[in-house]
Formats: structure tokens, sequence, C-alpha cells
């Protein structure tokens, strides 16, 4: 599988990332490494194998009761944000919300 | 030429709604609403590195519930996996979500048929997953605001078919379904909390004959948050996909936005980055394994569902549809009919009753059933006093007043004010002769043919007993004496 130069693009604008040209040429080098270097999975015949979704499969059902616990990290995360006003965290203004997602 | 009549509307809905738990789906944080920004937050909502979720099993359970409620089967195996976007108000980058292997699988909600617009609507799937924040824009428009308070808070997201018809089927769907989770418990589905979510899916389709069928392309509208705008946004769509076909214009596959104010929905133009969540299984959390025999023990203690209640209210105690349903509707006034009927009053005058008096009373007082004194045993006891005919209508209906702020039982009030029926022709005779005598001039418009005039006189004669005479009775007891002359 050979990435394309669109493709490291695509995944840099879903990644929120600007990417100079000479960056996306290195990067796309890297990328191309990891899925030839991951590629050799495809060598082995996993027919017979029951896909695993997880490394911790043996403990299924780790749970917690439903009961409450304050953190009490309230205060401190809001004083260690870049950006607020009052109790709010605050960002540059976004134009279209609910457009990227949400359900 | 095209013609639009031939097409039907198609919608399936993808309902997000708000778990009755009591923290979060992965973490201890708090779900109360409305607590001050930015409260009930912890290193895992925040998605601070390092932090990682633990699953909450009582938003398993609601899961569970909310699926066996909905009559889908709730797979042994299940995993969470990672929908990854960002926006701000999502601060992991990612949302806990299911999508492989759901919770369940399957299902329908069947709605009964009023007004052509019954049917069974099939589920796909019912999953868990979490909530994002909170963001509105600040007052000078400058940035967002965001709050994580919502942040991590359990939600079931249920998918239907696309087997709704109109967007009046659409709102009698999530109105059935809200019911069915409020009785469940799944959900309080506080609609003003935002507790339900729901996303329309809308296109046309003709099925002409020999041929396959022929769509609109989809429109998805998302996150609509009242029945009201669901319906509404479905009706704009339908307009729209009508008229595109009608001038031959091919829509294009998009999500779009409600605009409440305007009535319209308006494309989010965000094709160039169509969806690519780059779902995988969250290496953080093990597998969900559910076995049947717990998801049964779940199930079992289910109360009843609505449309198995107005089923049986109609069949067993001979309900009209609608009484059957105006009482399934309110889960405490159900119980007070059903307990009414239990003390052994009649099931259709303790419906009247109850769809009548009982919730007048309780709406004019902004009361619960449950927090004023009378009870099943009062209003028993009042229709027993009716049924026998021992008390008018019209005193029931005073007493049902005394009861409803006092507490006092019927017959107590009865006696205590002697409220019992005149149903002595004599002691009538007595009364209705001095009400006569009383009113001249009425006597003589029905004398001289105004047969309106006898409507009056019975009036002063339910007034002057307070309501305990027998109105019939009076009728003929005035007809008789005036036109004797007597
Ligand atoms: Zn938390």
């Amino acid at each position: 599988m050979r990435i394309s130069s669109d493709q490291v693009e695509r995944i840099a604008q879903l990644a929120r990332l600007h990417l100079e040209d000479d960056e996306r040429e290195r990067i796309r080098g890297d990328l191309q490494g990891i899925l030839e270097h991951v590629g050799r999975l495809d060598e082995i015949d996993v027919d017979e194998i029951d896909p695993m979704h997880n490394p911790a499969e043996s403990d299924a059902n780790v749970l917690r009761d439903d009961i409450v616990v304050e953190s009490g990290v309230s205060d401190g995360f809001l004083e260690s944000v870049p950006r607020r006003d009052d109790r709010y965290v605050t960002t540059p203004r976004f134009v279209d919300p609910g457009s990227d997602g949400h359900g | 030429m095209i013609d639009p009549g031939a097409y039907r509307a198609t919608i399936g809905l993808e309902i997000h709604v708000a778990l009755n738990t009591r923290s979060k789906m992965f973490c201890g944080c708090s779900t109360d609403f409305g607590a001050p920004p930015n409260t009930n937050v912890c290193p895992v909502c925040l998605g601070l590195p390092g932090s990682l979720p633990v699953t909450n099993s009582g938003a398993v359970n609601l899961g569970i519930i909310a699926a066996r409620a909905l009559g889908s089967q709730v797979r042994t195996r299940s995993h969470f996996e990672r929908k990854n976007y960002h926006y701000p108000d999502l601060p992991k980058g990612y949302q806990i979500s299911q999508y492989s292997a759901p919770l369940a699988v399957g299902g329908e909600l069947v709605l009964d048929d009023v007004e052509g617009e019954g049917g069974r609507i099939g589920i796909i799937r019912v999953h868990l997953e979490e909530d994002a924040g909170k963001s509105t824009h600040s007052a000078d428009k400058g940035s967002t605001l965001l709050d994580f308070n919502r942040c991590g808070v359990p939600l079931a997201e249920i998918v239907t078919e696309p087997h709704i018809q109109s967007p009046g089927q659409a709102r009698r769907f999530l109105e059935e379904l809200r019911a069915l989770l409020r009785v469940v418990g799944v959900s309080e589905v506080r609609m003003e909390e935002g507790e339900l979510r729901c996303d329309v899916n809308f296109n046309l389709v003709r099925c002409d004959e020999g041929e396959g069928p022929v769509r609109t392309e989809i429109s998805e509208v998302k996150n609509l948050n009242s029945f009201r705008s669901v319906q509404r946004a479905s009706e704009y769509e339908l307009k729209r996909h009508v008229e595109a076909v009608s001038r031959g214009d091919v829509l294009e596959h998009e999500t779009r936005h409600w605009d409440e104010e305007r009535g319209v929905t308006y494309s989010a133009r965000s094709k160039e980055m169509a969806h690519d969540y780059r779902y995988f299984p969250d290496p953080d959390l093990p597998p969900l394994v559910i076995d049947p025999g717990y998801a049964d023990h779940l199930a079992g203690g289910m109360p009843e569902p609505p449309r198995a209640k107005r089923i049986r209210f109609a069949d067993e105690f001979g309900l009209s549809r609608y009484d059957a349903a105006v009482l399934v509707a309110d889960p405490p006034l159900a119980d007070f009919f059903e307990e009414t009927v239990s003390h052994g009053a009649s099931a259709r005058a303790a419906a009247r009753w109850i769809t009548g008096e009982v919730a007048a009373h309780l709406n004019a007082s902004g009361a619960a059933i449950s927090d004023v004194p009378a009870s099943p045993a009062h209003l028993a006891e009042l229709l027993e006093l009716l049924e026998a005919e021992q008390i008018s209508e019209k005193v029931a209906k005073r007493v049902w007043r005394d009861v409803f702020e006092s507490g006092t039982m019927p017959r107590v009030i009865v006696e205590r004010e002697c409220l019992a029926k005149i149903d002595d022709p004599e002691e009538l005779r007595d009364i209705v002769s001095a009400v006569i005598a009383e009113n001249p001039d009425a006597a003589a418009e029905y004398s001289s043919g105004k047969d309106r005039a006898i409507g009056y006189l019975v009036g002063k004669v339910m007034e002057d007993t307070r309501g305990r005479a027998d109105p019939r009775l009076v009728n003929d007891i005035l007809r008789d004496m005036l036109r004797s002359g007597s």
C-alpha cells in the first residue's frame, strides 16, 4: 500500500494540523515506513482466529458502582486553562457548532 | 415529468437519551443538572493524560433495560470504541461510543393506530456512549464558552429503521418512546435539560412496479431537542424534497441544521470534511460480557410498558382508548386508577372521575397525586355513594373538593354536612311548592307555554337544596304541580 501526499493532507486536516510542504513529504515517508512494517502482519494467515478487540480481553466487565465521587480538581482545572471567562473555559469562536460530529 | 405524489416520506431517527444515573459514564463525577460551570469534572472526563475510564455499571444496567423494553436483543459481547473528531467541547479528541459491537440489536416500538399514524417501527440498535460538553457563544460573539459538566454523562443512542412515514408519526414515535423510557426508569427524559436529542434522517422513496425503489438522497438533520422541532424539521424536509423532485433537481446527501426561529433547515456545508470518525476499539476499556440470564433478570423487574398497559386497561376494565391513553400517560394517575378499582369502584366511573375531577384539582393546585391527602380509598367510597344514588353528582364534586384538601372520608363529610340526596317525593314536593310560591313570574311563564322557564325553577330548587335534590325528579314534580295548578 502506498500512501499519497493527499492522504497525508487529509489525515492532517482530521487531526487539525497544518503541515508545510516539506513536513508533509517527510511525514508521508514516515507513515509509508510504518505501514510497510505493520503490513508484514498481512503475511500471517488469521482465517481461523477470532478477532481480538482489546488487550484486556480476559478481564471483561471491569465496572464500578454508580456512586458520585467528587474529584476536587474543578478550581485547579480552571486556574490552569489558558483562557477563561468566570467559570467557563473559552476558545476562539467556533462558527458552525455541531457540523463535525455530535452524533 | 416526475410525479412527487408517487413518493412517500421515509424517516429514520437517531435518539440520544441521558440515562438516569447519579454519576457519569466512565468517572465518578455527578450528573446533576444546573451545577455551576465546570464543577462536575475530573481528570477522566477532562481527558487529562494518564487518566483511565471505568465503566459505570448503573449505566450498563439502564442500557440493558432500555434495550429489553424495546425488544432488542442484548448481545452477550459488546465493546466500546473511540469515535474520533476534534471539537472544543470534546476534550479527549474522541467520544467513547459503541460501533461495531453495540450493546443490543433489533427490536421495535409499536404505535397505536391513531389518525393513521400507527405501525411497527423497527429498531436497528441500542448502544451506550458518553455526552460531550456544552458550548455557548459569549455575548460579544468573540469567543466560545465551554462547560464540561455534561461531558461524559451516560447516553443511550437508539437508532430506528427508516420505517417512519410522516412527520406526525415521527413525533408520535418520540412521545411513545419517552413514555416507555420513563416508565421503565431508564431516563427522566427532561426535554428542557436536553435529556433527549434527536437526529432525523429524511428522504423520499418511490416504488414503481417491476423496478427497484427510487430514492432522493438522505438529509441528516442534526441535534433537534424538542418533539415539535423534529416534526417541523421533517415537514420542512418533506416539502424541500418534494419540490426538488418536482423541479427535477438532484439533492445531495448532506448534514443539515434546524433553525427554530426561521423554521428552516440549512446545509452544514462541511462536505470537504465528510464524516471520518476512524472508529477503533478503546484499549482503555475491557469488553462488556452480558449473560442472557442477567439481562432477563433486569428485564423481569421492569414495570409494564405503556402500550401493554393501555391494552390491558381497555380489555380488562372496558375503558375507551382515549381514557386508557390519558391515564397511562400519567403513571401515578394510572396507579391511582387501578387502586381505586381494587377498592371496589366501577372502572368506568373511576376513569371518568380521575381524568376529570381528580386531574382538574391536581392541575389547579399544581400538586402531585402522591402529595395530596386524597387516596384511592377516598375516591372508591365517593363513587360508591354516587353509585348507590345516596348523593348527587353535584354534591359528589363538592365532597371531593373537601376530600382533596382535608383527607376526610366522603361518608363522614356527607353525614356531617347533611348532603345525602333528598329522594323523598313528599319532602321534595314541599320544597318545590315553596319555590313556585317565591317565583310566581317564572311559574306563570311556564304555564303560558314558555317551556324553558322550567329550567330556571329547577335551578332554584337545586340551589335551595344545595344540590341534594335529584334534578330529574324535581323536573317531574315541577311539571306535575304547575300543570295541576296547585
Ligand atoms: Zn469526571
